[in-house]
């Protein structure tokens, strides 16, 4: 091994620490224009700096600790500290469903999203064209429908009752009594365009008019160019812009407004359509409030990231944006009785199902890693590995299976013993079928570890308290469990740890139900991450990842607090008996 | 010093290494005239050969997402990387609209008269349109003809047949409508409908009103008895999940089954026994039972303007999207009904078009974001009072889904 390394120098080592210092630089250097754009300066310089250190640090001979430590630290960094100090950034704010992007952001969608058909709004059918200057105007032709009642929603339909056959048979279309043929309304035919009104004579097709940022000019009916269906297809002395160059004038398209005879803007909404507008709220940048031309509401700012009516703080404008809230989400944990009220029953149950299924399955676990240990035993190994196979399935798959085979009335479990246990649907027995799925998909790694740790310990020792005249019991309470304890500790509490959060137990065999009573959030089975999860996303309006940010905060320092309690203690322990 | 001129030396080609892929990165920001188009994997295909030859000038791109995604990641793309046009379901509308990221159709009248309003409706949030529905869909009630030889006028009479059958043995489940321990309002629908339960009021306008809630309104809660019964008689029962529903019912050992036109092809056309396709039949005089219904449209977000493609992507969603021969093409491809009426007209397929005659005068999923508190309250109370012995009486345990979702609207 030493050999290896000191003959792994040279330039092979070099060309090697170029090229990644390269893919390094790269990484760096590619993510500069998105910064620049978002005039993230900040982090750009940390960028700069961090990477020139990095290739320095890596081209020097000097520093050679550094070299090992940083790599480390670069990692737990990228996949620790990151993201939990923004975990911990979004449980300050208000980042949820109608709250996403920044306040600019919010302005321009809530103008943009007001801009209404005004009273008469009429609806134009479009063509952009260029003047003999070349500039953009629109050939603008109301839309005029000559039968109201030309297409008929099926809804008004009667329905039909059929028999249909089955695989191998012709579908039987025999009706009822009852059932009447499609009373199909006449439609037309193609793709529609015939319900544009097609008169006779030039004079009765509506006018047409050419748009242009001064407002719209009536044209002579008989410089209007039509199809035989009497469709506008141009006017006389301007020309159609080709299809090649719409995309090129989009923009142009996009910001085009012609005045309209009603008031508001005529706004291309498409290549071949445009309506006229008008705004409904006006935005004044200065007071920085919204004012409603319907109602003459105002909207200001209420400081949680929306535009509120204060004499009506639930007449929101929305999209809101992104704003920090200080510490309301930790306070409507407390004080929201939806959520503080089944609080309390979800966290003892959460720690009921943690410690139970850890002291179950290592119980369990331990049990049978002792009676396979037994030298000389026949089959040691093939009983080994089926005690292995509940951990070679995807948890996902077993955990649905589980749920299939406990369903109380149809489930494979009640039928073969002859039970009606209620297994997903009573409470408790809910309770008792999450514990039980768990010890099951828990249980080969306790019997792993502990077949590992007790194949670790000695014989001699064993043989020693053996010789002392200790009996089986006592070897074991003496001797061996002191001694997997020292080693599994550290393990039991990262399986705490892990039972604590183990969302998809409980999120794919009760999805935390049956309902508990009196709550309306919580079931029966929720840990607080599944109830984390139903808070946060499936019980208000939309997407709360604030809260859900605060509540992952509490639970992280609960499962934090206690690791650290578990380990100084364990540490207690070794060093008590060292 | 032959050390330090060494390590410039280093210096100089790790960092040309780096320029040299920054050169090789596309730019960012240029001014594009691609119109992109994010779409699940059912309808890529379509869509691909749809826009095969771009859209009137303008290239498509076609990227395919798995469908819940496409919402998901619609809210933390970059703006490099985001779609101009998204296909999604009308129940997104809310989320995405309160959250900015799609912008307003002013939907052309020709476009307007042609599409079903309902699914159109189903696109409204707020003062606006968000969507161009191209296809919709409902659940209806498939019998097994050879069990049940002449359908039930009344539901009273669908309940009589189906207890009969169970009661001699033939079946296990009367009446397979999915729930499981998390419940299924959506799927439930129907039988809510029938008894006078609806979910929103609306506004004046046809807007969605979530402050007039109806999970408990007097008309239900004078009919809720019919669900104590059903529960007592095990007609209804919480316990049948969708797997087991399904295979009842494909296995001949259930008279009865909800289910949507998604099941058409895979198994509806693959049972070996003659069967009808109608609508719940009336439960209680004067109430018609309909089902909620869904649309998939296609939305043009706020990315489209950015991009310097807003009317392009307008006029493709609003304009070409919304004619019978778009919708044509893409309902053909994945089973449902076309949105346009025209397209819609066209369906051959008689399956398609009996799911499509049971969804009449149905109801559009509301679309707002305070739904998330209404799936999993109502879904509860059914299956609280559905799950046989040890069952909350249907007053309490809709009650409390009111209660719930008044509270969680605030």
């Amino acid at each position: 091994m030493q050999a290896m390394i000191s003959r792994f120098g040279g330039m092979p080592a070099m060309i090697l620490k170029l090229v990644f210092l390269g893919l390094v630089n790269a990484l760096a250097i590619l993510a500069f224009p998105t910064m620049i754009s978002t005039q993230a300066w900040l982090i750009l310089g940390i960028v700069i700096a961090s990477t020139i250190a990095l290739d320095y640090l890596f081209l020097t001979k000097k520093f050679i600790p550094a070299k090992y430590v940083i790599i480390g630290a670069i990692f737990l960094t990228a996949f620790q500290i990151i993201p939990v100090i923004y975990n911990i950034s979004i449980a300050f704010t208000n980042y949820s469903t109608g709250h996403i992007g920044t306040q600019p952001e919010a302005i321009e969608a809530i103008v943009r999203d007001s801009a209404a058909q005004t009273e008469n709004s009429v609806t134009y059918d479009m063509i952009p064209a260029t003047d003999s200057g070349g500039d953009l105007v629109l050939i603008l032709t109301p839309q005029v429908f000559a039968d109201e009642a030309a297409v008929t929603d099926p809804a008004t339909t009667e329905p039909v009752e059929t028999e249909f056959g089955g695989t191998d048979e012709p579908v039987e279309t025999e009706f009822d009594g009852e059932g009447t043929t499609d009373s199909a309304s006449p439609v037309p035919s193609g793709d529609g365009d015939m319900n544009v009104a097609t008169p006779a004579d030039d004079t009765s097709y509506p006018p047409t008019y050419i748009g242009t940022p001064e407002g719209i000019d009536e044209v002579e009916p008989s410089t209007v160019q039509r199809d035989e269906f009497g469709t506008v297809t141009g006017v006389e002395g301007y020309t159609n812009v080709p299809e090649s160059d719409l995309a090129s004038n989009d923009a142009a398209l996009a910001g085009y407004d012609v005045p309209g005879p009603d008031g508001g803007l005529i706004q291309p909404q498409g290549l071949s359509t445009a309506v006229e507008l008008e705004p409904t709220l006006v935005y004044d940048p200065v007071a920085d409030t919204f004012t409603s031309l319907q109602t003459g509401t105002v909207y200001t700012d209420n400081g949680e990231g929306s535009y509120t009516d204060p004499n009506n703080p639930d007449d929101e404008l929305l999209p809101g944006w992104r704003e920090t809230v200080g510490f309301k989400n930790f306070f409507r944990i407390f004080s929201d009785p939806d959520i503080s009220g089944p609080f309390f029953i979800v966290f003892v149950w959460t720690f009921v199902y943690a410690i139970v299924t850890v002291l179950l399955t290592f119980a369990l676990g331990l049990g049978l890693a002792i009676v396979m240990n037994k030298p000389g035993m026949r089959g040691q190994r093939v009983y080994r590995s089926l005690l292995v196979i509940p951990y070679a399935v995807p948890a996902f798959l077993s955990i649905l299976v589980w749920a299939a085979l406990l369903n109380d009335d149809f489930g494979a479990i009640n039928q073969v013993l002859g039970t009606s246990i209620p297994w997903l649907f009573d409470p408790t027995w809910a309770k008792v079928s999450c514990i039980l799925v768990n010890l099951w998909l828990g249980l080969p790694y306790m019997f792993l570890i502990s077949t590992g740790a007790l194949q670790a310990i000695p014989s001699e020792l064993q043989e020693a308290a053996r010789v002392d005249g200790a009996r089986n019991w006592q070897v074991f309470r003496l001797v061996n469990l002191p001694l997997l304890l020292v080693a599994l500790t550290p393990l039991l509490i990262a399986s705490f740890a892990f039972n604590f959060n183990n969302f998809n137990n409980i999120y794919l065999l009760t999805g935390g139900g049956p309902a508990m009573d009196g709550s309306n959030v919580a079931g029966a089975t929720d840990i607080l991450i599944s109830y984390t999860y139903k808070v946060a996303f499936a019980a208000g309006k939309g997407n709360d990842y604030g809260l859900a940010a605060a509540v992952s905060i509490i639970i992280f320092m609960i499962v934090g607090t206690i690791s650290a309690i578990s380990f100084s203690r364990s540490k207690a322990i070794r060093e008590e008996r060292a | 010093m032959r050390r330090t001129l060494r390590a410039i030396g280093l210096g100089a080609v790790a960092a040309s290494l780096g320029f040299g892929a920054l050169l090789s990165a596309p730019p960012a920001n240029a001014a594009t005239t691609t119109i992109v188009i994010w779409t699940d994997e059912n309808r890529s295909a379509s869509v691909r050969e749809l826009f095969a030859n771009g859209y009137k000038g303008y290239t498509v791109q076609v990227v395919v997402k798995d469908f819940g995604q496409i919402r998901d990641d619609l809210s933390k793309v970059t703006e490099s990387a985001a779609p101009d046009v998204i296909v999604g379901a009308h129940d997104w509308v809310g989320e995405l609209a309160a959250n900015g990221s799609i912008v307003k159709l002013n939907v052309p009248a020709k476009a307007v008269r042609e599409t079903a309003t309902y699914a159109l409706q189903g696109f409204r949030y707020g003062s606006g349109i968000y969507g161009m529905p191209t296809q919709i869909e409902n659940v209806a009630l498939v019998t097994n003809a050879s069990l049940i030889k002449t359908q039930p006028k009344t539901f009273a009479e669908l309940s009589k047949m189906a207890l009969a059958l169970k009661k001699a043995g033939k079946v296990t489940v009367p009446f397979a409508v999915p729930q499981g321990a998390n419940g299924d309002a959506y799927h439930m629908y129907p039988l809510f409908s029938g008894l006078g339960g609806y979910i929103f009021g609306t506004n004046p306008s046809g807007s969605v009103n979530p402050k007039k809630v109806g999970l408990d309104n007097a008309t239900f809660r004078k009919n809720q008895n019919l669900i104590n019964a059903w529960n007592k008689s095990g007609l209804i029962n919480s316990k049948v999940d969708y797997g087991i529903a399904k295979d009842a019912f494909v296995a001949g050992k259930a008279p009865f089954w909800i289910t949507g036109p998604w099941e058409i092809n895979d198994t509806i056309k693959k049972l070996g026994f003659k069967y009808r396709i109608t609508a719940v039949p009336t439960i209680v005089d004067g109430i018609t039972p309909v089902p909620f219904l869904g649309a998939q449209g296609f939305m043009v977000t706020k990315f489209a303007a950015i991009h310097g493609v807003q009317i392009g992507a307008n006029s493709l969603v609003a304009e070409y999207m919304s004619t019978a021969p778009a919708q044509a093409k893409l309902a053909a491809a994945n089973g449902r009904t076309p949105a346009n009426l025209i397209a819609a007209k066209a369906v051959s397929d008689p399956q398609l078009k009996a799911f499509g005659a049971a969804g009449v005068g149905g109801v559009p999923m509301p679309n707002v974001p305070q739904m998330a508190s209404v799936w999993s309250a109502l879904g509860g109370a059914w299956v609280n009072s559905t799950k046989g012995a040890g069952a909350t009486p249907a007053q309490k345990a809709f009650a409390q889904a009111q209660a719930t979702v008044v509270k969680a609207i605030g």
